[in-house]
């Protein structure tokens, strides 16, 4: 795997979210364990993996269709974490809400960020 | 800087006499006066104002059990201090976590003692603290001593008897309720007056949990209960009509997109207002936010807010909105709902709604 791609993709994530990106890593669904990133975090690399596993257990108990692209958590401080899936790997960031804007964030860098992941991992 | 009294109250005179001369370093902070037992010291808290009470708990005449339980009705602001020689450090676990009573070890090291008394009176001088003696820890008590008695506890308008045998609770019973039933109740009361009698007549057990689970288990009953009563006068003064209203204005906001919603207490997933409610969807966003928290709590995360987002296969997507002992969850139509239009109108929208609803 292009393990450079991936550092320059997120560096790109970096320079269109500007200070408003606190973190971002890429990590193997599996293990939880980081294979990318910028500011990384371990901890919430591990966390965030953690919190894919329990919500497709839950939804998987309640015969709910399983997580799709992602998930995103509002939290205190107005930081948004967010979690993407993407085959067997995960891709998470920490965002300060006041600094970086949703919808920049929703419709232009993830799914061109994702795509481009994809296609990294995929080859 | 005012002088507090203690009162010690033990059976042997030399060791009254050493903790004294010992305990005059800190003449500044307290004073102390001493009981021979539980009778000697009832007449100095009648005759004297006390601050804190440091006793054990074998003794002749009157013991330190019926101390405690005359101070319960009598004397429930002072704090107290049990010694006692046939503890162990599990047991003073158990005992420190049960309330606001300290307990100490036989034989006794000075500079523990004084730091425990200390300790007790700066902490009862808080305005947040509770004082003497909790049922609970008077319980365990009973079973480190293996006393055999009976106990009538008062609380409020209620009244329950606990019946042991050498220690072991042998039986519970209020009005009616008698067995684990009644002894969960009971253990849960607050500001106890309780009396003790040194016979119990019951034979036959009649409590098949043993007391350390009767305990935990009542305290769990208790917040619960304590919780759904919350909930329940909150719901009183909730403004269903002004909800139902709001929930109609985002329905015309999101058209199609809005599939169902609904708004429930977090306490027992129950439904307060709703659009197509799906009663498994509520339960579902309401174990899924739960185990969000537990586990964000856990890793010392930045703690959950207003709310979370999935992206679900089959083009759906569920947003569920956190409020104090209500959450509002949304499911959605992917395909037909706007991100923007969601996170900058509807959700404003809703949380403003929500809080005039729940402050009308």
């Amino acid at each position: 795997m292009d393990i450079k791609k991936l550092n320059e993709i997120l560096e790109k994530v970096k320079k269109e979210l500007g200070d408003g990106l606190l973190g971002t890593d890429i990590w193997v669904a599996a293990d939880g364990q980081a294979i990318a990133g910028v500011n990384p975090n371990p901890k919430a690399s591990a966390l965030m993996n953690r919190m894919v596993n329990i919500t497709n257990e839950a939804l998987k108990d309640a015969k709910f269709p399983l997580l799709g692209k992602y998930f995103l958590h509002h939290l205190e401080g107005e930081h948004i974490g967010m979690t993407t899936l993407i085959g067997d790997y995960r891709w998470g960031m920490l965002v300060d809400g006041t600094k970086a804007q949703l919808g920049l964030l929703l419709n232009v860098v993830v799914p061109e960020t994702m795509e481009a992941i994809k296609e990294v991992v995929s080859a | 800087m005012v002088v507090k009294n203690i009162l010690i109250v033990d059976d042997e005179k030399p060791f009254l006499l050493s903790l004294t001369d010992g305990l005059a370093a800190y003449a500044e902070e307290f004073t102390v006066v001493t009981a021979l037992n539980g009778k000697e010291a009832i007449k100095v808290l009648d005759s004297s104002e006390i601050d804190l009470v440091v006793t054990d708990l074998r003794m002749p005449t009157m013991d330190g059990f019926e101390l405690l339980a005359h101070m319960s009705s009598n004397y429930p602001g002072i704090p107290v201090i049990v010694m006692t020689a046939y503890g162990t450090p599990a047991i003073e676990e158990r005992l420190q976590k049960m309330g606001t009573f300290q307990y100490l070890e036989k034989p006794l090291d000075l500079n523990i003692l004084a730091d425990k008394i200390t300790d007790a009176l700066e902490s009862s001088s808080s305005p947040d603290h509770l004082h003497g003696i909790t049922l609970a820890a008077f319980l365990q008590l009973l079973e480190m001593e293996s006393k055999t008695c009976t106990l009538t506890v008062q609380s409020q308008d209620k009244e329950g008897c606990l019946y042991f045998v050498k220690g072991e609770l042998m039986q519970a019973e209020t009005g009616k309720v008698k067995g684990d039933e009644a002894a969960l109740d009971i253990v849960a009361w607050e500001n106890v007056a309780i009396e003790i009698q040194y016979v119990c007549t019951v034979k036959k057990k009649g409590i098949g949990m043993p007391l350390a689970e009767i305990l935990m288990e009542g305290f769990r009953l208790k917040d619960e209960k304590n919780e759904k009563e919350s909930v329940a006068e909150k719901e009183e003064k909730m403004d269903v009509k002004k909800l139902n209203g709001i929930i109609k204005e985002i329905k015309e906001d999101l058209g199609e997109a809005l599939i169902s919603t609904d708004i429930w207490a977090t306490a027992d997933g129950q439904t307060l207002a709703g659009f197509n409610s799906n009663a498994k969807a509520a339960a579902l966003l309401n174990r899924v936010g739960q185990q969000f928290i537990d586990a964000i709590t856990g890793a010392k995360f930045h703690a959950l807010d207003k709310y979370y987002i999935l992206d679900l296969q089959d083009n759906k997507l569920v947003i569920c909105l956190m409020f104090p002992d209500y959450w509002w969850g949304m499911l959605l139509d992917s395909d037909k709902v706007q991100l923007g239009l969601l996170l900058n109108v509807v959700v404003p929208k809703a949380m403003d709604g929500f809080n005039t609803a729940v402050s009308a």
